[in-house]
């Protein structure tokens, strides 16, 4: 077990060792995921407001 | 016909009227808990004191001739994470085994507004993680349809409880699917509302991006009616939607199906599942066809894709949220809900904000391409045989995240893009078990689905099937 194993994420913690795993395997889905939308870039991009946008697509608003 | 036969409706209704006293519907409660309980593990505490003083105030105030509210008198119990200013509320956890907040949630405010009285509460996943209904701390909660058999999680003890007849209504949290899941599980309706629609005031937080809070009850107008009383704008919570609440009770009260075109989901929803459990979604399809309803194809798109973004939020929101704990009081933790905190902290937040930047574009995206080709979307709510507790019992095993992933598979999408989704059981069951399909419509389209599930529920007749226990 490395230093960095049991500092992570505090100090002298230590992870269960199959978390590193399972979080490279769910990062690399989100990743995929990210790079697959539009051209995979949110350059240019302003702030999203959730609550702005589900108001907006109400059925009085969007039928 | 029992006390504890009627529907949540019907109770208010017997009470209002004076055919019954809310005392006598509590005591009818209390004995069946008594008698059932033991072989659920669905309630964690009862309150008989607290649901006895309840409902002795709401019988003298209909003896002095004063208004009652729309659930007067009607006994629930909930999820045991619904703060009450010095009451218990434990989360399921050990953590929280003592801990008595100092403030009242707003939802179990605004319910007791209304007239319903407080049972106890209700069994849970550990800090509401976890899809099956397993506890290490207080036991796995049992479905009443078989004790054998997982109830669904994270509100087990919503779905357990109010399926066995133990209270008339429950409040459950869907983070990824924990209304839902207990409700199909346990033959339910449930309700996931838009997230915002509801106030999470005083409510324990599991993720805040994807937590909501909404009824698990034995009909569509029961879930109507407490839907009816927590919705709606709090200054509490920043986050409540400043939206007016339709008359959901009025929807239910008008079934319609006629002309109301149903997108079918399919592709991602049929992709690993158990035939059975597609064919008890084509039943619902075709119950809701012989209501008048018009089945059309839709494309879903990449809904994988759509659990994959909402991952970081949920791991590293609990995270945060858990921190502390984590880092003082690791081994009080149950080793499946230490495990999914952890990953939360190997996210980036570059991770994390990429998700959150993208939600609204994907949520604009499907919405104006599913529900431009259909006015509500079904898709099953599960598409695995319920196991049972034995074979899901798997805590931080290898196996573990593969039997989460499966069970919520169905359900998940929906938290990212803030649906609405009603969870309402299948004419044919699944090997002996309740199916369960989910109407998805658009944000704040709930009136919709009630309005659309009455019709379904008048063509199955759902709520008349009962567990035998």
């Amino acid at each position: 077990m490395s230093e960095t194993e049991r500092d992570e994420p505090f100090p002298a913690y230590r992870f269960d060792p199959a978390a590193s795993d399972r979080s490279n395997r769910a990062q690399a889905g989100l990743r995929r995921a990210v790079l697959d939308h539009g051209d995979g870039s949110l350059f240019d991009t302003e702030p999203q407001h959730i609550d702005t946008a589900i108001a907006r697509l109400a059925p009085e608003a969007g039928s | 016909m029992s006390l504890t036969d009627l529907t949540l409706a019907q109770a208010a209704a017997g009470v209002a009227s004076g055919e019954f006293t809310a005392t006598e519907l509590t005591e009818a409660a209390l004995a069946r808990i008594e008698a059932v309980n033991p072989k659920l593990n669905a309630f964690v505490r009862v309150e008989e004191d607290t649901a006895r003083a309840g409902a002795a105030a709401v019988d003298a105030k209909r003896a002095a001739g004063k208004p009652l509210g729309p659930l007067a008198g009607v006994p629930l119990a909930h999820k045991d994470m619904y703060y009450r200013a010095g009451g218990l509320t434990t989360c399921g956890s050990k953590i929280r085994r003592e801990f008595r907040p100092e403030v009242t949630s707003t939802a179990l405010a605004r319910l007791a507004e209304a007239g319903a009285t407080y049972l106890g509460g209700l069994n849970m996943a550990e800090f509401a993680m976890g899809p099956t209904g397993h506890n290490e701390h207080f036991g796995p909660c049992r479905n009443p349809w078989d004790t054998a058999r997982i109830t669904g999680g994270s509100s087990s003890g919503s779905g357990s409880a109010t399926a066995a007849r133990l209270c008339y209504g429950a409040l459950g949290s869907d983070t990824g699917g924990s209304i839902r899941l207990p409700a199909g599980f346990c033959n339910l309706a449930g309700m996931k509302p838009t997230q915002t629609r509801v106030s999470r005031f005083g409510v324990m937080g599991l993720s805040f991006s994807l937590d909501n809070v909404g009824p698990l009850t034995r009909t569509v107008l029961d879930n109507a009616l407490m839907l009816a009383a927590i919705a709606g704008r709090d200054p509490l919570d920043p986050t409540s939607a400043d939206m007016p609440v339709p008359d959901y009770a009025a929807a239910a009260r008008a079934p319609r199906a006629s002309g109301v075109r149903v997108g079918v989901a399919r592709g991602f929803f049929e992709e690993d599942a158990d035939e059975l459990a597609l064919a008890a979604r084509d039943s619902a399809l075709a119950a809701l066809v012989s209501a008048g309803a018009q089945p059309v194809e839709v494309d879903v798109g990449d809904m994988a894709r759509i659990n994959h973004l909402s991952a970081p939020l949920t791991a590293s929101e609990a995270a945060t949220l858990h921190a502390h704990w984590l880092r003082e009081r690791r081994e009080d933790y149950g080793a499946q809900m230490r495990a999914r905190c952890e990953m939360g902290f190997r996210f980036s937040a570059v991770d994390y904000l990429s998700a959150v930047q993208l939600r609204p574009r994907i949520v604009t995206a499907f919405v104006e391409r599913v529900f431009s080709a259909c006015d509500v979307l079904l898709a099953p709510t599960f598409n695995v045989a319920t196991p049972t507790i034995e074979e899901t019992d798997v805590g931080s095993s290898q196996g573990f995240e593969a039997v989460i992933s499966r069970l919520s598979r169905c359900t998940r999408p929906f938290n990212y893009l803030t649906l609405p989704g009603l969870a309402l059981p299948t004419p044919e069951a699944v090997l002996g078990m309740p199916g369960s399909i989910q109407l998805l419509a658009r944000p704040f389209g709930e009136a919709a689905l009630y309005s659309l599930g009455a019709a379904y529920e008048a063509e199955t007749g759902f709520p008349d099937r009962a567990p035998d226990l």
